[in-house]
Parts: C-alpha cells; sequence; structure tokens
C-alpha cells in the first residue's frame, strides 16, 4: 500500500509530538533517571525524521518532480479476490482469537484455514483436505509435543 | 576439558539432537521456497524455541537458519528464483550452469562450499569470540550504551535504500520497547491504564507479525503463479566434487572469510557477503570473463561466504550481546526470554553453553550434506507446491506460535497489527529489520544511558572520558554524521564551480 511521503512523514512527525505530550505526564524523581527523558529523545527524533522526509519530498514536488500527494490505485486494489485475500489475512488472526477460546481452537483453525486455502485459490476438496490435516497436525503437535494448553471450547480432550 | 564434555553432552542427548534434525527439515523446507526467507524460517521457530532448553533452542534456530540459506540455492538452480535473497548474487551462474546440462555441478558445488564456508566460519568464531569477551569484560555502561548505539546505527545505514526511513523504522522499535514499565523507575510508560500492556510489547509476537505474517500479506497482493516442475537431480551432484572444490580451493577461502568478517559488521547480513564475495572473487579471477555465464568458481567464492556470514554475525551478538542482522536479532532475544543476556560474562557464567553453540554450528553445517541431498532430490516436489496450501499453512503457525507463548489474546492482536503495519512500511521503503532490531536492542540502550546518566549525575561529557567508550562514541557520531556532512560539503564544491561557468555564461549573453 503505497502512500505519499508527505503522509507517512507528517504521520511519524505527529506520533513524535504525541510520544512527547504523553511523556509529559510521568511522574518525575529527583536525579538524572527521569522516566520522561528517553520518550523525549525517541519523540523529538520522529517529529525531526519525520518532518525531514515530509519536507524532502515537498521539496521534490516544488522542483517539479512527480510527487504524488494522493494514494495511488495499485493492482491489488482493483481484484476483489487479491483485496479479499490481504484482508482475511489479519482477520483471520482477530477472528482465531475471538472464537477459539468459545468454540475451541481446532474447529476454528480447520474454518479458518479452508477459507483461506480457497482465497489463496485452491479447490473446495483440496482445501478441505488441507485445513484438516494441517489443522490436526499442528493442533497435534502443541498440544501433545509441546504440552501448550490451546483452548477446547465447549469440547473436551486434546483434539479440540 | 571438562566444560567439553559438560558441552557435548548437552549437544548429544537425543531431545536436542531431534531437535536439531526438526529445525534442520523445516530450514530446508522454508528455504527451497521460493518467497520464504531464512529470517521467516527463524521468526516461525521463535515459539517453539520457547518450550526448549537453551542448547535445543539456539541448535534449532542455529540449523535453521544454516538449511535454509543454502537451500535457497536449490529453487535459484531449479527454477531461476532465489529461495532467499542470500543466494541472488550467484542466481544467474546456477542457472546457467542448468541451462548446460550442469545441474548437479551447479548445486554440488553450492552444497559443498556453503559447508566449507560455514565451518570456516565457526573457526573464526570460535577463535576470535573469546578473544572479544575478554576485552568485553572490560566494558562498563558507557562502553555498553556506544556499542549498542553503534550498532543499531550501521544496521540503519544498510538496511533499505533510504537512511531517513530506516532511522524513522528504527525509532519506531526504539518507542515500542518504552511500553510498559520503565527499566530504571518501574513507573508505566504508554500503556494507557491496560493490564496487558504493562508487560509491554510481545517481541515473539512483533517479530513474527514483522518477518511472517507481512511476508504472506506481501504475497497475497501479487497474482498467483502456478508453479512449474523443475529438472531432476540426485546422488550425480557428489560426483567429482573433490576435485572441483580443490581447484576453486582460493575462491572458497576467500569467499569464507570475507562472508565471517561481513557478517560479523552490524547490519551486514548473508546477502550483502554474498554480493560483496561475489564481486571481489570476480575482481581476482583469472576466469572473470566467464562470470555470469555458469563459472562454478563465481558459486565457491560467493556461496561459501553466505554462510560464513552467518557464523561471522554470531560473534557480535555472543560476545557483546548486540545482534548483527534480523536473524541474530531473534536469537538475542530468544536468550533474553530464557534468562541468558548475551556477552562477555557468558563465557564466564555459562562456558558449557558456549562450547555448545560452537558444537552446534559444526553439526548443523556436517548436517548440510545429508539433509540438503535429501532436498535437493526432493525439491522438485517441494518447488511444485501450490500457494493454497502455503501460506494458509504458514499463518497457521503464526497464530498458534503467537498465541502459544504466552496464551495471551492480546498477543494476537499485537501479531495482526505489527503484520500489518510492517507490510504498509516496507511497501513505502520503511525497512522491518531496524525495528525489530530496536526492540531487541532498545532495553540495552535505555538502561545503559540511564545507568550512566546516573553515574555522570547528568554531565553528558562523562559518556567520552573513557578511552574506549570515546573512541566508540565518537564512531557513532560519525556514522550519523559523515554522510550528511559528505552530501554538504559535496553540494558546496558543486555550487562553488558552477558559480565560474554561470558567470563565464552570463559574461558571454
Amino acid at each position: 500500500m503505497r502512500l505519499p511521503d508527505i503522509w507517512t512523514g507528517l504521520g511519524f512527525a505527529l506520533l513524535g509530538i504525541f510520544v512527547i505530550l504523553q511523556a509529559q505526564g510521568f511522574p518525575e524523581p529527583a536525579g538524572a533517571a527521569s522516566p520522561r527523558l528517553f520518550p523525549r529523545i525517541i519523540g523529538c527524533g520522529f517529529v525531526l525524521f519525520g518532518l525531514m522526509i515530509a519536507g524532502r519530498s515537498l521539496a521534490a514536488r516544488m522542483q517539479g518532480a512527480e510527487v504524488r500527494l494522493l494514494p495511488p490505485v495499485e493492482d491489488w486494489m482493483r481484484s476483489s479476490k487479491r483485496l479479499t485475500r490481504i484482508v482475511f489475512v489479519p482477520l483471520s488472526i482477530v477472528l482465531y482469537g475471538l472464537l477459539a477460546p468459545v468454540l475451541g481452537s481446532l474447529p476454528v483453525s480447520v474454518v479458518l484455514v479452508f477459507v483461506s486455502a480457497l482465497l489463496w485459490d485452491e479447490r473446495p476438496v483440496a482445501a478441505a483436505i488441507v485445513a484438516v490435516c494441517v489443522c490436526l497436525v499442528v493442533t497435534l503437535f502443541f498440544m501433545e509435543v509441546m504440552r501448550v494448553p490451546l483452548p477446547t471450547g465447549p469440547f473436551p480432550g486434546s483434539l479440540f | 576439558m571438562d566444560v567439553l564434555i559438560s558441552a557435548f553432552h548437552m549437544v548429544f542427548s537425543l531431545d536436542v539432537l531431534g531437535v536439531i534434525l526438526l529445525g534442520s527439515a523445516f530450514g530446508l523446507f522454508v528455504g527451497a521456497t521460493p518467497g520464504l526467507s531464512a529470517t521467516m524460517a527463524v521468526a516461525l521457530l521463535v515459539p517453539v524455541t520457547f518450550f526448549l532448553s537453551p542448547v535445543a533452542a539456539i541448535g534449532a534456530i542455529v540449523s535453521c537458519s544454516a538449511m535454509s540459506i543454502f537451500a535457497g540455492d536449490i529453487p535459484g538452480a531449479l527454477l531461476r528464483i532465489p529461495g532467499t535473497p542470500a543466494s541472488a548474487a550467484y542466481m544467474r551462474e546456477l542457472d546457467a550452469l542448468n541451462r548446460m546440462g550442469r545441474l548437479d555441478l551447479a548445486l554440488g558445488t553450492s552444497m559443498m562450499v556453503a559447508v566449507i564456508g560455514g565451518l570456516i566460519g565457526t573457526a573464526i568464531l570460535v577463535l576470535a569470540a573469546p578473544q572479544l569477551a575478554e576485552v568485553a569484560l572490560l566494558f562498563s555502561t558507557y562502553e555498553y550504551f556506544w556499542l549498542a548505539l553503534l550498532g543499531l546505527s550501521c544496521a540503519t545505514l544498510v538496511a533499505g535504500r533510504d537512511r531517513l526511513k530506516g532511522t524513522v523504522s528504527l525509532l519506531l522499535g526504539l518507542f515500542l520497547t518504552m511500553i510498559g514499565l520503565d527499566v530504571t523507575t518501574g513507573l508505566p510508560r504508554y500503556t494507557f491504564g491496560s493490564i496487558d500492556l504493562q508487560a509491554g510489547v510481545s517481541l515473539i509476537a512483533v517479530m513474527i507479525g514483522a518477518f511472517a505474517v507481512a511476508e504472506i500479506l506481501r504475497s497475497a497482493q501479487y497474482p498467483l503463479i502456478t508453479p512449474q516442475k523443475p529438472a531432476r537431480a540426485g546422488l550425480s551432484i557428489l560426483r567429482g566434487q573433490g576435485r572441483n572444490i580443490w581447484t576453486h580451493k582460493g575462491a572458497v577461502v576467500r569467499g569464507s572469510l570475507i562472508g565471517t568478517l561481513i557478517g560479523a559488521l552490524p547490519g551486514a547480513g548473508a546477502d550483502i557477503a554474498a554480493w560483496i564475495a561475489y564481486a571481489i572473487s570476480q575482481k581476482f579471477s583469472k576466469k572473470a570473463d566467464n562470470y555470469g555465464k555458469g563459472e562454478p568458481e563465481a558459486i565457491a567464492g560467493a556461496a561459501s561466504a553466505n554462510n560464513a556470514a552467518l557464523s561471522g554475525s554470531y560473534v557480535p551478538a555472543l560476545v557483546f550481546g548486540i545482534p548483527g542482522d534480523s536473524i541474530t536479532a531473534i536469537v538475542v532475544g530468544v536468550l533474553v526470554l530464557k534468562g541468558i543476556q548475551p556477552g562477555p560474562m557468558v563465557f564466564i557464567t555459562s562456558p558449557d553453553l558456549v562450547n555448545a553453540i560452537y558444537i552446534v554450528f559444526v553439526l548443523a553445517n556436517l548436517l548440510i550434506i545429508p539433509l540438503g541431498l535429501l532436498a535437493i532430490i526432493g525439491g522438485r516436489q517441494l518447488l511444485g507446491m501450490r500457494m493454497g496450501k502455503l501460506y494458509p499453512s504458514i499463518l497457521l503457525l503464526c497464530i498458534l506460535g503467537t498465541f502459544a507463548t504466552n496464551n495471551a489474546l492480546f498477543d494476537l492482536w499485537t501479531l495482526a497489527a505489527v503484520g500489518v503495519l510492517v507490510w504498509i512500511l516496507e511497501a513505502n521503503d520503511y525497512p522491518a529489520a531496524p525495528l525489530v532490531l530496536g526492540l531487541v536492542l532498545g532495553r540495552v540502550v535505555e538502561e545503559n544511558f540511564m545507568s550512566s546518566m546516573i553515574k555522570a549525575d547528568g554531565n553528558l561529557l562523562a559518556f567520552f572520558e573513557r578511552p574506549i567508550a570515546g573512541v566508540l562514541g565518537v564512531i557513532t557520531l560519525l556514522v550519523w554524521l559523515a554522510p550528511p556532512a559528505l552530501v554538504l560539503l559535496r553540494r558546496l564544491s558543486g555550487r562553488g564551480s558552477a558559480n565560474p561557468n554561470t558567470i563565464a555564461n552570463e559574461g558571454k549573453s
């Protein structure tokens, strides 16, 4: 996702201001060991380098270089399939976090991997086989070999 | 001697050997799969290492990274797609030899020199690390502060094309380390009242998010390519390799030494080592004209360098606790999570662990021959694997791996957020490596900075008063100030030389 440097630079400069302002609220004990000191240095760095990035881009634009002020429309944004594939990556992480404690790790994993495989152009039967096999192996590895208590939901036993 | 025997016992136990074998197999799989990097392989291993002993954890990481760097050559030769960036430097040679029908020579040379390069790098690690550790014992918080800052500065300089953006990425990593309880006073910072944030941002979630989830997102944005079935290679790759390596012994030794040296420098990893070793090998070669047309000497020079760089990068990581690249950043992170702070004291408090790491390096490099051979034979099937099977499985490993380390849902939110953030940052030329290095070293920098400030009572000149600290401080400042100063000087001299022309032109008109 390409964003104009002016945006990202100003965004980091704003983050720097936020970091500095938040640091003002930290309690300051006597002596040189202030919890405000390091955040202020980092905050100032964000402001300085963020403004340099934005300024550099702005200067290039003023000298006639082709510098966009709006994000360009990229190929993947025009393809609904690729867009869905991208959105589904963070979405599946969030869905696992929300649903696994309620429904159990294995069933949620199988559904997420199945849908994900379909989005990556896998045929439905192959996607189902991959989902079941991979989820079984990975879940058993974590639960039985690594002894990690993955959420089982309403189902008893390590397979859920 | 007792220490060495104890180290052998630590490595040659069933569980550690089993972990090394599994780590190797995983490294071969990831390295041989185009689009997946050695760093991603190591990041995905981190949750598993969380449950292992320190030796087993390091064994898994070392064997996985060594194997994946070598395995990157397999798709390079078979498909003309480097499996990892470290193989890109000499991919043309591998491909040209394949086209000449000499696939066996291409893969055989790359496999054998990877082993030799790795072993030479290990020998230098064994010889240099204890000597440097003795010097490092003299270091105080001032030296450690400068050393960590110098490491971060160099890493920022070489990461990506844009220094400014690399610096912002580093600042982002340093900012993330400030979230949680303050290292000096124990007061909460940037937690916004959240209990989850008081423990800080999970290093594992950030590493997996930055190196694996962001990689999946990057692959998801491109059209899917159905991989072709490559040519077949087998045991014939070993035929005549003794003579072949002997013929190119100079290139192998030179490549290994260059690789180790570059690997030991902060910020420069296996890929940079391979490119530089390739260029130097060509410069000194009597067959320089053959480079790019399938010259085995070029493979010998460069493929030995990338595996040697891996060993070299452990020198600063082990001796000073300062990671040189993303892989050693993960290693330092894993050791810290296990309660071991890498640095000179490790050589005194845990000499058996240090020796065990040396043994693991030797073992991992030797295992490249049998396991690499299997990977080359099976690579044909692996390279035909569809993305629809691969990426959903990796995503599942990311999710369960992150969740498994702390059983915390909050780590999953971090994983998703960091994955998307790094994907966007990298698309805009903000590199990910300084962010992770900043996160790993942020606490070291702040802790040593604050301790030094307390000792010096806020006097910044005290940071330059000790001789080694002074030298390190000046070098660090030069790293930051010299490039912009040179640019400014060049501009001024350009303007100075431009003026007479302008005046002359004006005179003519």
